[in-house]
């Protein structure tokens, strides 16, 4: 998220620049190597029998139907019998070596998150945090921007590509300037920065991470946008209002840029009455409360949904084919701080540390509840009426718009999150179905197209396809509360109980498939352990 | 919530069973014990409240510095003690006070009225007390109970509240047609007319409609005019039920006074249809069916800005009827999971209430069976449009009255009324606005139909010390008034604390410390947890 996390965790390390002494020291360590017994195959030949073909494209549900995986790819989807007919026994293929009964259950892409930062040490013992709750809830790839300093980052990618890690696939964006190789040359200039993208893009980036910081003016961040596809290089910009009002998102999309992240940059391109948002005067942005107070007090001050501008700059955006990913999830707890803290997860899943870097304090960065009132809330309730509005627009005129969470702040809870961001879309007028094509066949556009690729080999359930997807039991078009790994309430007509269902059953990331229920069980015992070593009490955290 | 009444409908002899399903059992509330003399101080010959700054209830902004002085139960006169950053003088007249209250940096508004409650029955709470006394905690002085419980029970308690005997609000006595008589169930003109004659000799106050079947347009119409002729005011919950054929521009146009909750509203406006579309399978005792369509009727009418929906509005403006929103009551539907978790929960929520809440297919209210994330998008659209309508009509001069309806879909007194000044912030009100309809126009319409100027709402000479005193500004941030007060960062120790709460609520003019209030709650609530064996809410 916001600019200065990524100082946290990258550029503090490296740059040690504007970063205050407090955070240099976090450090992000690798997730230890996968052992026997942390999923099972790939197989030569594996058989998922029986379920309900949910394919990311936009396709309509459909099966019953198996799907036969040899090694990490898809090699045939077939027919296994009718809907409400009894399915027939002994199907072929009968020769596997592994066959997973999955009658009843839906099955889809794995999940795509465009938006995600890595757990530090100062939020868990080490990686292996963060990926064990993004695979128990279906996510096989992640965008990480970036998900640790970035010689990390490209160790831990191609450690999860050989699978020597239990992780989804990730992508590694780089921050300009980044890298030890790189030596600390400035970026500053266009030259510097060209050079710097030539040396990233060897180095085996996939894309960069720009948040307009104080140093890269526009003249050196459109070199870089320009430079970046030459070297077939995806790119996404947080608009940080530090250098929004030089670059908005309108000018980035008509400077190349792939992906908007975040809300900022929108708005600020439709302002009605100003050139620059009419900040409070005594505005401090490193006083968060300001920072992330007044952001959404922007609501008012742009030109209305529906009007011609609203279209326009929609309509311009479209033709520059820029990616919108509006990671509604990281900044919810704005709008219901409440509903945040006491999130269901936080009990079993959320660690100690992370808790504690979540309550609010003028040093923990996206810990800006120092005051936050009636006013504040609803500030940002109107703001996320016109947010989602306007993402909602642009999906309907054919815009694409990707899921991402940047979990790990504001009492976000890593994996948790991105059913969230699902259940956001959702009110944001997507249907369930666009949903899904969100998560999953987008998100695979946006990180293939930079690289020439306009047929992802991720992103769809398809015959030739990478075996990536997600076993559920609960139809997650139905209600998409049954991906949180914490369930959904239902009350059982037998029993006249409640009782909680759902959870991603099964995770195949690359033809490897890992039990969800247990990846969360074990997380869950590691954040025990973690409040056994700090004496909290094993059940909940402590709040307020 | 309709059927919630019909229980307490039932349990006093009312005979709307026939939609009433056979499982409910109905037993009769129990009064709260008697005050005990150390609860609550006053009145007093003379005190004063020394230095506040004042919110007064008309929308007029705050001023400061005020030393209010009382005088029984009145408030005898308001002199300015000082100037805003400078230190008040001592010495100050008058200097005969039985009792002085130094409130330097606290801030005092009218006490506050509750258009919209019931009382917890046996299945919620021991004793009328527990809902009394988190009202007053939260500042609320007057309810309006719709109703409170039955007749005799009621009649009873607004009494012996009146007397001061208990601890508790104002209370205005609404029940529903026929009820507390012999005469049987109010199915024709004949009946309504004969029982609203009793009941304004049986001290109720006025009419509480649930559009039930027996109300058909014909008995709501002369229900509200023979209620007019006796004083008595009428409040409307537009159930499903009788929508079709008495929805709220009707009802208004019929005299009705206040339209309570959302039903009604959007029925108003539909668009290509006359009746909701609801789904082939839908039945009305299946409350998540009930619940859950209820929303869906967002995309069936004429939105904000048509013509049509700016005429309704000045229809109703016309008609002269006030809405009473209670938002909060059905806000778990847009978001299940922050109802649940709500943090008052803990201390607060007795160990019945909760198991009340939980979803069943016999508890009323509790109709999260299987809730999803379609239904809460298509609460939340509803809500947008739910809360323009009330906006606008407010804008437009309309009026718009705070309501509860707590104890049920988790929701608990006291905690929800603050919630539902949240709502109404988010609705499109400033917080004076809010707090004007909280006090004064909450005042008028109690008064509405009782002749003259309503005695209390207003921080004025001569009206009742009802009174509410903060220590935090309640416009600068509205969460400062729930019970579990609001978190702020203390900047010395880098820790977040819990600032707020009320700190003394005075209803006529006794004074009672709203955190002891408080504490005596959640010493019933751990009691009853105790008494039960039950242990702290799982909130899971």
């Amino acid at each position: 998220m916001m600019m200065n996390f990524g100082k946290l965790v990258c550029l503090a390390v490296l740059l040690g620049s504007a970063a205050p002494s407090a955070l240099a020291a976090v450090t992000n360590v690798p997730a230890p190597a996968r052992k026997a017994g942390e999923g099972a195959g790939p197989y030569n030949r594996m058989v998922i029998r029986g379920v309900t073909l949910i394919d990311g494209s936009g396709a309509p549900p459909r099966g019953p139907v198996d799907i036969v995986i040899e090694r990490n790819r898809i090699t045939d989807i077939r027919q296994a019998g009718t809907p409400a007919l009894p399915l027939k026994a002994d199907r072929e293929p009968r020769e596997f070596d592994y066959e997973l009964d999955a009658t009843g259950m839906y099955a889809l892409p794995g999940f795509i998150d465009m938006h995600v930062h890595a757990s530090g040490d100062d939020k868990a013992p080490d990686m292996s945090y963060s990926y064990k709750l993004w695979l128990a809830h279906g996510i096989t790839t992640v965008r990480g921007v970036g998900l640790a300093p970035l010689d990390v980052s490209l160790s831990e990618q191609r450690r999860s590509a050989a699978n020597e890690i239990v992780a989804p696939r990730i992508f590694t964006c780089a921050r300009p300037g980044e890298g030890n190789g790189w030596g600390k040359k400035p970026t500053h200039t266009p030259e510097g920065m060209r050079a710097w993208v030539q040396w990233a893009a060897k180095a085996g980036i996939d894309c960069i991470k720009f948040t307009l910081s104080p140093e890269q003016g526009p003249e050196a961040y459109k070199a870089a946008l320009d430079e970046a596809k030459k070297q077939h290089l995806g790119t996404v910009t947080h608009h940080s209002q530090i250098g929004v009002s030089r670059m908005n998102a309108r000018q980035s999309g008509e400077a190349g840029l792939g992906t908007v992240t975040h809300y900022y940059g929108h708005f600020e391109s439709l302002l009605k009455n100003n050139r620059i948002q009419p900040w409070s005067l005594n505005y401090n942005y490193n006083d968060e409360q300001y920072r992330f107070g007044e952001v959404a007090d922007i609501w008012d001050k742009i030109f209305d949904p529906g009007s011609d501008e609203w279209k326009e700059y929609l309509k311009f955006q479209l033709e520059h084919n820029v990616t919108f990913d509006p990671t509604m999830t990281i900044y919810l707890a704005s709008r219901d701080l409440m509903r945040a803290r006491n999130a269901d997860w936080h009990d079993n899943y959320t660690m100690p540390q992370l808790w504690e870097f979540f309550q609010s304090s003028r040093i923990n960065h996206g810990s800006y509840f120092f005051d936050w009132t009636t006013t504040h809330e609803v500030q940002w309730r109107n703001f996320y009426k016109r947010f989602m509005q306007l993402v909602n627009d642009y999906k309907n005129m054919g815009g694409r718009v990707t899921v991402g969470t940047d979990s790990g702040f504001i009492f976000k809870t890593y994996g948790f999150s991105y059913p969230e961001e699902l259940e956001l879309l959702q009110e944001a007028g997507f249907n369930p179905h666009e949903v899904i094509q969100a998560a999953t066949l987008n998100g695979a556009l946006t990180l293939y197209e930079p690289k020439g690729i306009v047929d992802p080999p991720i992103g769809q359930v398809r015959v030739g396809k990478i075996a990536d997807l997600v076993l559920v039991k609960e139809n997650p078009l139905q209600n998409f509360k049954t991906l949180y790994g914490t369930g959904t309430l239902r009350l059982n007509e037998k029993t006249q109980k409640l009782e909680r269902v759902g959870g991603v059953s099964y995770t195949v990331k690359d033809g490897i498939v890992y039990d969800a229920k247990k990846l969360l069980a074990e997380v869950a015992e590691q954040v025990k352990a973690e409040k056994i070593k700090r004496g909290w009490p094993e059940q909940g955290v402590p709040r307020n | 919530m309709r059927k919630f009444c019909l229980k307490l409908g039932a349990a006093i002899g009312l005979v709307i069973l026939a939609a009433t399903p056979g499982q409910a059992q109905f037993r009769e509330v129990t009064g709260a014990p008697a005050r005990t003399s150390d609860q609550g101080i006053g009145p007093f010959r003379k005190m004063v409240i020394r230095n506040v700054t004042l919110i007064d209830g008309t929308g007029a902004p705050p001023r400061s510095r005020f030393d209010i002085v009382i005088e029984g139960n009145k408030i005898a006169a308001i002199t300015q003690s000082g100037w805003p950053g400078l230190p008040s003088k001592d010495g100050r007249p008058p200097s005969d006070a039985d009792y002085e209250l130094d409130g330097t940096g606290m801030y005092v508004m009218p006490g506050f009225t509750d258009m919209h409650v019931h009382l917890p029955g046996p299945d919620k709470a021991p004793d009328a007390s527990y809902a009394y006394k988190l009202w007053l905690a939260h500042g609320v002085t007057s309810v309006r109970g719709v109703p409170l419980a039955s007749n005799a029970v009621s009649v009873s308690e607004k009494a012996r509240s009146a007397r001061n005997e208990i601890v508790a609000p104002r209370i205005f006595n609404y029940q529903t047609p026929g009820s507390g008589w012999s005469g049987g169930t109010v199915d024709s003109v004949e009946k309504a007319r004969a029982w609203v004659q009793w009941a304004a000799k049986n001290g109720v106050d006025g009419i509480k409609f649930f559009n039930s079947p027996n109300e058909t347009p014909e008995v709501f119409k002369a229900l509200i005019d023979e209620a007019h002729k006796n004083n008595m005011g009428t409040i409307a919950h537009l159930s499903q039920l009788g929508i079709a054929n008495f929805n709220a521009r009707q009802a208004a146009a019929a005299g009705l006074d206040i339209i309570t909750h959302y039903y009604g509203h959007m029925e108003s406006l539909l668009k290509d249809r006359t009746i909701q579309d609801f789904p082939p399978n839908y039945d009305y005792n299946n409350e998540q069916n009930r619940f859950g369509e209820v929303a869906e009727i967002w995309n069936q009418v004429y939105g904000p800005g048509t013509d049509q929906w700016k005429e309704y509005l000045q229809d109703q403006l016309k008609s002269g009827v006030e809405f009473n929103p209670t938002f909060n009551i059905y806000a778990a539907s847009r978001d299940l999971m922050r109802a649940r978790t709500a943090e008052w929960h803990a201390n607060y929520t007795t160990p019945q209430m909760w198991d009340y809440f939980q979803s069943s297919r016999t508890n009323h209210g509790s109709y999260f069976f299987d809730w999803t994330t379609e239904n809460e998008f298509a609460w939340k659209q509803f809500y947008n449009l739910f809360f323009k309508v009330v906006n606008d009509y407010k804008n437009m001069g309309g009026k718009v009255t705070v309501g509860t309806d707590s104890g049920f879909i988790f929701k608990t007194y006291g905690f929800a009324y603050v919630e539902e000044l949240e709502l109404m912030r988010e609705a499109g009100f400033n917080p004076l606005e809010i707090i004007r309809a909280a006090t004064m126009w909450g005042a008028e319409s109690l008064y509405k139909h009782k002749g003259g100027h309503p005695p209390m709402g207003v921080v004025r000479p001569g009206m009742l010390a009802d009174l509410v005193i903060t220590t935090e500004n309640p416009l600068q941030n509205l969460k400062t008034l729930y019970g579990t007060k609001a978190l702020r960062l203390d900047d010395r120790t880098g820790k977040l604390e819990r600032v707020g709460g009320v700190r003394y609520t005075m209803k006529d003019g006794i004074l009672y410390d709203a955190p002891k209030l408080l504490a005596e709650v959640e010493a019933m609530v751990k009691a009853e947890r105790a008494r039960l064996g039950a242990s702290a809410p799982n909130q899971q």
